[in-house]
């Protein structure tokens, strides 16, 4: 099965919820465990939120978009932003690094990502923004022993 | 998310309900430390999350930084009635390391 979408949502944290909904609407196709599209939903609030959060830091108004594209079991998706950038990838993964502890974050964000996907890369250029491409496969159904 | 607490003496007890993320956070935390600011007698906090259906590191933050301040009075919080989804996040980020999870 190949499926994809694509949302594109003011950067207004009241879209976090949507985002989450989408996804996890668009993964159920996938007959993924509770667990599995938990997972999902989470990680893409993660990356939604970091994006308005730090992305748009300072920014009147922007979009963020995110793509998700299904291919057999495999779900991959993408968060793109055009805000800020980030300036050191590695010290912004590191588990507890936040940038804003002024607004209680807990640095939590990328720990998340990567625990609840299999594969999380990141690419960022200062000013032009960043992509946050995550990967997925779902086993529920296939455990399950369904042809999805 | 709707949040509703109970006060009797120096314990105040929690519900959190719905979705606890970004959004959520910030009225979630005014809330909570305008109960707090007005009653410094506080000194447990029992949270109940068995209505809460996701959380993510949002509402880490809100849990650590209500934590500092029962920490800071010398008290106890302990949350309780955790869904998987949400145990996970709370184990990950290491929050039964420092305060009770029931």
């Amino acid at each position: 099965m190949l499926n994809d979408m694509k949302l594109v949502i003011p950067a207004m944290s009241e879209n976090e919820a949507l985002a989450r909904s989408v996804v996890g609407a668009f993964a159920a196709r996938l007959d993924p465990t509770l667990e599995e599209v938990e997972d999902i939903r989470t990680a893409v609030s993660e990356a939604v939120t970091n994006a308005i959060i730090h992305g748009y830091e300072g920014m009147e108004e922007g979009e963020v978009t995110l793509y998700a594209l299904a291919q057999g079991q495999q779900i991959t998706l993408e968060i793109v932003d055009h805000g800020r950038g980030i300036g050191n990838i590695e010290q912004a993964r590191a588990p507890f690094y936040t940038s804003r502890p002024d607004l209680e974050r807990s640095g939590m964000g990328f720990t998340i990502m990567e625990s609840f996907m299999d594969q999380v890369e990141v690419v960022s250029h200062p000013g032009e923004g960043t992509v946050v491409r995550m990967m997925k496969t779902i086993k529920g159904a296939e455990e399950a022993g369904s042809g999805a | 998310m709707n949040i509703t607490y109970q006060h009797r003496g120096s314990a105040l007890w929690v519900q959190l309900e719905g979705e606890l993320d970004h959004h959520s956070a910030a009225i979630c935390r005014s809330q909570l430390d305008e109960v707090l600011a007005q009653h410094p007698e506080i000194r447990q906090m029992r949270v109940n999350l068995c209505q809460l259906d996701f959380m993510d590191s949002s509402g880490i933050g809100v849990l650590i930084g209500r934590y500092k301040t029962i920490r800071e009075r010398r008290g106890v919080m302990t949350l309780y009635g955790l869904k998987p989804a949400v145990a996970k996040i709370v184990e990950m980020a290491g929050l039964d390391q420092i305060m009770n999870v029931e």
